[in-house]
Parts: C-alpha cells; sequence; structure tokens
C-alpha cells in the first residue's frame, strides 16, 4: 500500500526550527507504476523504470534526486520501506546530472496530483503513559494539530469522514527530523459545523494506544505457537500500529551462554531469549490484548516509545548504570527479521539557563520522591493455560474428506500427531498412519457447538494408534494430574476388566533411562500410580488404564483420575491417546474432558511453590515499601508463564543464577529478576528529586559533541545549574508546544554520585508457597 | 516606535512595488514578547528572555482613486479576499542614510471616516505576518541583476550579471512555476545550463535571493 501526499502544513516556529506537517492518504497502489512527466502535456514523458531511487525529502516540497532539488507538485512513499522515498524514474529520462525540467510532476497514472499547503494554527505534540513515573512502561504520543483551511480548499469534512484508520497518516518533522509518525484520529478531529474557510483540529496517534484493542499475533496474522525470540513477539506487537517502524533497544545484559556485543556488537538478549506463546494467554484459546503484552514484556524494566521515526526501548536500570563507558543499542528492522548494533555517544542533554532546554514563564516546582525501605519483585509460577498445546482442541482444520453434516463435523486436530506405534518406547516423530483422529464437534439446528469429543480410529494394521501431544517441560519433584473419559463405539455390552487408553511418559535429556511412564495397573486401586521405567514387554496396560467393573457398557463413558507420584527427572511429559484393536478391528475410541493439571515444586520441595521473589531491604528508616509482580523471569521450571528460554539448549534458566550486566562477565552472578529488583531498588534507595514545570525548547544540545536532537525520553538530562549536574530521566505526561518551541515535562533525578546504579541493599530471594 | 514623516511606503503588487497613495501618517510599531527564566541561581532578580516578535503598522490617509498608485481601494479588495501583501518602508535619517524595512502584512481592519463636511477618510491596522527585514538602502536585497545572455542556437545556457554582496542563490520562473535550478555564480556572474528546454516563445525570469531570505528584482530573458 502507498501513501500520496496530499496536504502539507509548514512554519518556523519561535527556535526559528522549521516544522513539516504532512498527511498522506493512501493510494491506489498504482503510484509506483505511473509516469513522471514534464509539466506541460506537449512535454517529454519519462516513464517510471527502475534507474534511479530519489535521495530524500526536502523541506518545501521538494526531492533530491542525483544531488539536485527540484520541486514536486505531489510525491509518494512506500510505507513497507519506512521514510524511504522509492518512485524511480525510467528510460530516456533522469540519470545524474543537470536537468532542465521547470517543474517536475508524479502521478499515478490516472492524473495529476496536488499538494495544499495550509496554514498552521498550533501544534503540540504529547507523549502520556498510564502514570508519571520513570518505571511506565509504554509512553505513548499522539499530535494535535490546528491548521487554517481556507475558504477555496478541497479539504472539508468529507476528507476525513469516511476514512479508516490508517487512511491518513501524518508525519512532523522538525528541520527534517522526524518527531512524530502516526494516522489520523477521524472521530476526534472536529471541524466546526459552518462553511470554510475555518479552523480544523487534527488529532493524530503513534496507535501505541491503540494497541488495547489489538489482540497478539505474528506478524502475518497467524497466532503464536511456540517458543519465539521477544523481538519477534515485539516486532509482532509493534507493527500493529502499522507504522513499520524500526525498533532501537538500548539493553546491555545477557544470560550466560548468550552472545554478547563482544561477539558483535550487534547482540542483544531480544534476539536470544525464548518465551513461550502461552505466556501470552488470557485462556486456553485467545491471547492477551498487544498493550497488555507489553505490560508483560516490559514492567518496571523497560519502556518503549518513539522517537525520531523510531521505536526506541530504553532499558531503565541504563539511566544509572553501565559497566561500559559506551552506551550501545540494537536496531532491528521493523520486522525483527535484521539488527545491527551501534553506540549512543550521548553523555546528557544539557538543561539550565544557559541553554537550550531552559526553566521558563518561573512555574517549576520542585519535589522528593519518596525512598523504599524495601522493594520486592515476585514472580508467579503460573502453569500454562495451554497444557498440552491445544488442550481444548480448539484449533483445527476441517476435513473435507470426512463425513461432515450440518449437525457434526470433523476436524484435523492441530499440534497433535496421529501416528502408528508398534514398539516402545515411543519414538517422534511417530511413524504415519492412514487412518485418521478428528474433534468431532457436534451442532444443534441453530448452529452451536453442543458437544464436542475425540474420535481416533483404529490402526488398520497391527499396534496402535496414538495422538500424540506436544511436549510439556517437567522438572523432578514436579506432580500432574491427568483426567480423561474414554469409550468405544462399535461393539456394545461389557467389555475387558480394563482398557489401556493412554501413556503418560517423560523423556529425558539423558541420563540412564530415557523414558518413564506413568503407570496405574492396579485394578483394585486405580487411582494409584507410579512411574515405570519398563514398558511394554507384554505388559498391559502400560500406563493409562480405564478399569470396568463386571458388565459394564464400555460404549458409555468412563472416567480416570490419577494424581501422580513424585515426577523423578527433569524431562519432556508427553499425552498419547490410545486406539487398539482391543475391541475389534473396527472400535473407534472416543475421548472427551482431557484435562492435564500441572502442579510445579521446586527440587526437595515439602509443598507445591506458586512463586518466588528478591527483595532488597535498607535499616535507612523509611516507611515505604514497593512490591510489584512481574510477569517475565528466569524460573526454575520451564511450563509456567513468562518463564525465559534461552536457544534451543534442553537447559532452561534453572535455579542457577547466571545472568550479568555487560562489562561485569565473570564477576556478576544474578537472577534475570534480581536485576529487575536491583534497577527499581536504586531509582529509590533515597530521596531523588522531581522537577516539573514548563521548558524552553524543543531539542536538546549534548554536551559531549554539542549535536541537537528533539526532545525525547530517550537522554539523561544534566542540570548544569545544579551542583554537580546531577542527570535526569524525562518522564510523562510531556506536551511539547511545537509552536511555541517549550515544553511541559517532569524530571526525575536519576544520577547524582557512583553511588547511585551501584546500590545492594539487603538481598534475599525466596521461594513463594501454596 | 519608528514614526517618520519623510518615509515612504511601498506595496508589492504586480512584481513591483508602487507607492502608497494619499498616506497622511502611518506607525510601525514593533512588539516583543518575553518569558521569566528566572530559575536557581537567579537569586531575588527577576529574569527574562525574548519570546516572539511581532509587530503592526497604522495607516491613515485620505480615501483616493489611482491607477497607478496603490490605494485605500486595493487595501479594501485584499482584506475581502483574504489576501496578504508585501510591503517596504523607506526613510532617510538625520544624517542622510536610507534605511528600510520590509515584510509582509494582512489587513485586519479597514476604517472609513465620512462626514459632510469633509474628506473620506481611511485608516487601517495592518499587523506583520512574517520576519520584518531591516536594511541599508532602498531595497531588502541589494543584488541587482545588470544583464542576461543565452547562448547556443539551441539555448542551453543562461549567463547573468549582477552587483551587490547578498547572493544567496538564484532561481528562475517559468509559466508560474518557481525553480530552484542552482545557479553556478562568481562574485560577479552567474549560468544555468538546462538539459533541456521547451521550444519557445516563452520568458524566463531570474530572481536572486539574498542572506536575508529576501527576494531582488527579478531580470528576464525571453527565447523564440
Amino acid at each position: 500500500m502507498a501513501y500520496v501526499l496530499n496536504y502539507t502544513c509548514n512554519f518556523k516556529n519561535n527556535k526559528n526550527e522549521t516544522i513539516l506537517i504532512s498527511l498522506f492518504t493512501q493510494s491506489s497502489g498504482s503510484f509506483f507504476t505511473g509516469n513522471a512527466y514534464l509539466a506541460e502535456s506537449s512535454d517529454t514523458v519519462f516513464s517510471f523504470g527502475g534507474l534511479g531511487v530519489i535521495d530524500a525529502m526536502v523541506a518545501g516540497n521538494y526531492i533530491s534526486f542525483g544531488g539536485n532539488t527540484y520541486l514536486m507538485t505531489a510525491v509518494g512513499f512506500n510505507p513497507t520501506t519506512g521514510n524511504t522515498y522509492t518512485v524511480t524514474i525510467g528510460a530516456g529520462g533522469l540519470s545524474s546530472g543537470t536537468f532542465g525540467f521547470e517543474d517536475f510532476v508524479v502521478s499515478n497514472g490516472s492524473g495529476t496530483l496536488t499538494v495544499e499547503n495550509f496554514e498552521c494554527v498550533s501544534c503540540s505534540i504529547n507523549v502520556n503513559s498510564d502514570g508519571s513515573d520513570i518505571l511506565d512502561s509504554v509512553l505513548t504520543r499522539e499530535l494535535i494539530a490546528v491548521i487554517n483551511v481556507p475558504k477555496n480548499s478541497t479539504f472539508d469534512h468529507n476528507t476525513l469522514l469516511p476514512k479508516a484508520h490508517d487512511d491518513w497518516k501524518v508525519t512532523v518533522t522538525q528541520d527534517g527530523v522526524p518527531v512524530f509518525d502516526g494516522f489520523l484520529i477521524p472521530d476526534e478531529g472536529p471541524i466546526p459545523f459552518h462553511d470554510k474557510p475555518y479552523e480544523v483540529t487534527l488529532h493524530a496517534s503513534d496507535g501505541l494506544k491503540l494497541l488495547s484493542g489489538q489482540s497478539l499475533t505474528r506478524l502475518d496474522g497467524t497466532e503464536f505457537n511456540d517458543k519465539h525470540t521477544l523481538i519477534e513477539y515485539i516486532a509482532a506487537i509493534l507493527n500493529k500500529t502499522l507504522l513499520k517502524l524500526p525498533i532501537k533497544i538500548y539493553c546491555n545484559i545477557y544470560f550466560n551462554p548468550m552472545l554478547t556485543r563482544t561477539d558483535d556488537i550487534k547482540w542483544d538478549m531480544f534476539s536470544q531469549v525464548l518465551l513461550d506463546y502461552r505466556t501470552f494467554m488470557n485462556s486456553s484459546a485467545s491471547f492477551v490484548d498487544c498493550y497488555t503484552a507489553l505490560g508483560i514484556l516490559f514492567k518496571n524494566h523497560f519502556r518503549v516509545y518513539y522517537d525520531q521515526g523510531q521505536w526506541v526501548i530504553y532499558r531503565i536500570p541504563e539511566f544509572q548504570f553501565l559497566a561500559t563507558p559506551d552506551r550501545y543499542y540494537t536496531l532491528y528492522s521493523a520486522d525483527g527479521a535484521t539488527f545491527t548494533g551501534g553506540i549512543d555517544g550521548a553523555d546528557y542533554a544539557k538543561v539550565g539557563k544557559q541553554n537550550i532546554v531552559r526553566a521558563i514563564n518561573n512555574n517549576q516546582t520542585q519535589y522528593a520522591r519518596l525512598a523504599n525501605k524495601s522493594v520486592r519483585h515476585s514472580f508467579q509460577y503460573t502453569p500454562w493455560d495451554e497444557i498440552p498445546r491445544n488442550n481444548k482442541f480448539e484449533r483445527g482444520i476441517l476435513d473435507t474428506t470426512a463425513a461432515n453434516t450440518s449437525t457434526q463435523k470433523f476436524f484435523i486436530i492441530s499440534d497433535w500427531e496421529y501416528g502408528h506405534r508398534s514398539t516402545l518406547p515411543l519414538v517422534t516423530p511417530l511413524p504415519s498412519t492412514s487412518d485418521k483422529a478428528w474433534r468431532k464437534s457436534t451442532y444443534n439446528i441453530y448452529g452451536i457447538e453442543v458437544d464436542r469429543e475425540i474420535l481416533l480410529k483404529p490402526p488398520s494394521s497391527g499396534g496402535e494408534n496414538i495422538l500424540l501431544s506436544k511436549s510439556i517441560p517437567v522438572n523432578q519433584s514436579d506432580k500432574i494430574n491427568i483426567t480423561f473419559d474414554v469409550k468405544t463405539v462399535g461393539p456394545s455390552g461389557s467389555g475387558p476388566a480394563s482398557y489401556f487408553a493412554a501413556y503418560v511418559f517423560i523423556k529425558t535429556a539423558s541420563g540412564p533411562v530415557d523414558y518413564y511412564y506413568l503407570i496405574n495397573n492396579d485394578t483394585n486401586n486405580p487411582s494409584y500410580s507410579f512411574w515405570g521405567t519398563v514398558a511394554g514387554a507384554g505388559a498391559s496396560p502400560v500406563s493409562m488404564a480405564a478399569f470396568y467393573t463386571a458388565g459394564a457398557d464400555v460404549s458409555k463413558y468412563v472416567s480416570v483420575n490419577v494424581d501422580s507420584s513424585v515426577i523423578p527427572v527433569d524431562g519432556d511429559l508427553f499425552i498419547a491417546l490410545v486406539s487398539s484393536k482391543l475391541f475389534s478391528a473396527t472400535t473407534d475410541v472416543y475421548f472427551k474432558n482431557v484435562v492435564l493439571t500441572y502442579y510445579p515444586y521446586v527440587i526437595g520441595g515439602y509443598i507445591p511453590v506458586k512463586g518466588d521473589y528478591w527483595q532488597r531491604d535498607q535499616t535507612t528508616k523509611y516507611l515505604d515499601s514497593f512490591s510489584e509482580e512481574v510477569f517475565i523471569s528466569d524460573s526454575p521450571m520451564g511450563a509456567i508463564k513468562g518463564a525465559l528460554w534461552y536457544g534451543n539448549l534442553p537447559v532452561k534458566n534453572k535455579t542457577v543464577p547466571d545472568w550479568w550486566r555487560y562489562g561485569l562477565g565473570g564477576s556478576e552472578i544474578r537472577h534475570y529478576k534480581e536485576l529487575v529488583n536491583m534497577g527499581v531498588w536504586n531509582l529509590t534507595y533515597r530521596r531523588f528529586r522531581r522537577i516539573e514545570g514548563e521548558w524552553d525548547g524543543t531539542t536538546y544540545q549534548v554536551n559531549s559533541d554539542s549535536s541537537t536532537n528533539p526532545v525525547s525520553p530517550t537522554p539523561r538530562y544534566g542540570f548544569e545549574d545544579l551542583s554537580g549536574t546531577p542527570l535526569f530521566a524525562i518522564v510523562c505526561p510531556i506536551k511539547i508546544d511545537m509552536w511555541k518551541g517549550r515544553f511541559t515535562a517532569t524530571f526525575i533525578e536519576v544520577y547524582a554520585s557512583s553511588a547511585d546504579g551501584t546500590q545492594e541493599g539487603t538481598p534475599t530471594f525466596k521461594y513463594l508457597f501454596a | 516606535m519608528i514614526q517618520g514623516r519623510d518615509a515612504i511606503i511601498y506595496f508589492f503588487v504586480d512584481d513591483v512595488y508602487v507607492l502608497y497613495g494619499c498616506a497622511s501618517d502611518f506607525t510601525l510599531q514593533v512588539n516583543a514578547g518575553k518569558k521569566s527564566v528566572k530559575t536557581v541561581t537567579s537569586g531575588v532578580w527577576n529574569s527574562y528572555a525574548y519570546e516572539d516578535l511581532g509587530y503592526t503598522i497604522s495607516l491613515n490617509g485620505v480615501l483616493t482613486y489611482d491607477l497607478t498608485k496603490f490605494t485605500g481601494w486595493d487595501m479594501l479588495k485584499y482584506q475581502i479576499n483574504f489576501l496578504t501583501v508585501a510591503y517596504k518602508i523607506t526613510f532617510r535619517d538625520s544624517g542622510g542614510i536610507i534605511r528600510g524595512v520590509a515584510g509582509q502584512i494582512m489587513i485586519e481592519s479597514s476604517q472609513f471616516t465620512i462626514s459632510a463636511t469633509d474628506l473620506v477618510k481611511d485608516s487601517y491596522t495592518l499587523p506583520g505576518t512574517g520576519e520584518l527585514l531591516v536594511f541599508e538602502g532602498v531595497n531588502p536585497c541589494d543584488i541587482v541583476i545588470t544583464g542576461l545572455t543565452k547562448t547556443g542556437t539551441t539555448i542551453k545556457t543562461i549567463n547573468g550579471t549582477y552587483t551587490g554582496s547578498d547572493l544567496t542563490t538564484l532561481y528562475y520562473v517559468l509559466r508560474g512555476n518557481v525553480v530552484y535550478p542552482f545557479f553556478t555564480h562568481t562574485s560577479t556572474t552567474f549560468s544555468f545550463t538546462f538539459s533541456s528546454l521547451l521550444a519557445g516563445p516563452y520568458t524566463i525570469y531570474v530572481y536572486p535571493k539574498c542572506v536575508n531570505d529576501y527576494v531582488g528584482t527579478p531580470n528576464q530573458i525571453t527565447f523564440s
């Protein structure tokens, strides 16, 4: 989808900065295959043909090409490549050199496009978050601009009225530097109810706040269904804004085996740490919204925001402490697939009465932030909602070859593998079978699903067919409960004393025994179970059996409910539902209510564990304390929400802490969550300054190289009028008046001496037991 | 406040500055906005910085109709059509030096005073929009294009000469379109080469632009 520039608003503010607001609308998509030609219809027509790429957009609606600048009455750009202007000029026309065109027009092939320029009455950019603190995770950006629409303008109420969210793209540049990208919000752009001329308020959003209405899916719109890197989730979330911006991440912590910036400056943890998709599920069949997902990822540790045409993710504790002299970042492409590294050379942004950013209007107030006696970060061991994957058999593909009717339909079950087994131990992938297993859904006359069963067709040859789940990581000392209902359809009346209905087994990564089977073979005590290492060899049943009393009707469901013994080893647990020839060659086997419940224990645990926490305390007499739950963490077990994984190694982040801040490798061994806890502790261990009010300037000057950048949450701001030049972080709400060249914001002190960022307090790590 | 009976006010109409007809007096008032910059280490004294600048011209005269000068009737026409107009004011100081100011104004209010025993008097409030240029001499841009020539049987190059010291760039206007084609220039000459030009006839106007961003008087060359 291409966008075409329709309207501009270009002015110089009180700081003599050139502010350019551009409004683009979606083109038909043929823009880049149309013609470029001279203004006069009799002039030579130049076709687009891929001979060149326009270098840049120049303020005032000019383009730069081949080292020269030309006026254009319309330009377009391709949002899939960001802000790169990819209009190409073709055969017989432009190459490098000087051209004699008096005007240069770009058409979409159906007519000349013109750009109308408005006068701007006011323009402000607001950055907001859910609070007004440095720990706020999501900083949203909005634009409010008032333009003057003259009486003969093509712009009117209908210009915005029928449009969808992504129909009107808005960009704002400040001396050519992007300070806003977003889309107009049509229902919040009031237009006077009378004829032109009038003033129109344009309201646009960068889309971060609107993520609360977007369910988490992958970039291509499909569901996450495996372990994915953090950057995969983040790219998918941020691309829901439709802006397709690069992602710049300031993060310099690592799990020990990871590649670091020593290997290549581009490496950070975001492309190496994995999270299971079930971290983001709010039930066994649906995902949280993208805004909530950002909170899960970043709470108390990172903040994400727009800055200079990029999404920026900043690790908050790095405002205070870096073990290296350089401030590293990794710059990812919009899809997260490619990335490079770099160094941010800025030391701090200068604030003071001799600087661009300075206090004005005498309305600043200063406070002391509360200091904490203790800071705790807890992490709940919440088992995945979906154990095993697709446990409700919700996801499936309609089998069009099955006997589907209006009242019953047959679905091939996703994430479960149906195959044949003739020997033990089970191996994956299973030998294939032409027999099928379905989710059989029954519907009433209104099309509402009223019953759901799992139907397993019997093996065509000997052995068994089994419906095998995906693995579930379990630990020694954990427990599970397995329940299901089973019946047969074919023979009726009494059956055998028991029917071997399922395998529940653990595959270990290594060790003397590769497989452990959960066995309940005591007819007199069917709820008793143990983990056996011998399977097959004529033993029947060899795992989970359904027992029948004498004369029981096997065509009726019988329930199995077994609490496991203590799991003996770390490994991957599987469930396999079985269809055998025990009854007859044509017996179908049905299952319902297949439920696995997971009870995590820590090694040697006395009772189930429900979480852990890191806490830091001090003896200084403060009365406040801070206690928050975080949602991602290293964890002693893998099958819980938010457990961090590393690569494809079978070793997840165990109780052995092995995280460290870059530059301290070899001397630092910590939990991931401890680094979160240390960060917040250092930001609140003493009373820090908080200064709010109105500030002059919309750009800041860097102390180290005198370069300037638009005011943003990225730098540390050094207050040079204060003794020692303490460093501050800017927090929301930030309201930048682009017209007057000033902003209102709050600054929170983060660093006054080397004591800030290096406080350990009295640390404690403990488990939370049920 | 700048007030001068000896001053002359021009308005820019149809590419030239024309005299304003029948002004009995006019006033140029420049105002600066301020903001407090008092902060820590400022002590007890107030401290201010400039915030913004604006100015207003007040114009009084006798309403006349003049085909060659800019008058109150033209002022009314610009106001009704929501137009702004460029102006220039020059005056001679006590030392005989000519100085000037220039810019763009809008017509905020027009007032016509009519009585049975007197001439119709008009007065205007003209707030400036954009920068107020202050310069020495009669023109805000001291560049004067003294000659334009063309080379070749098919038109490929325009050469020009100029006087003045404040040139930053030149552009040309052809059929209403403004183009900045990157003329190359020395301290006295400039040139520009076209890779192609249209068949004539047409006229190219070449404008100089000064360091104060003000556009000087154009010169022109006609192609057949």
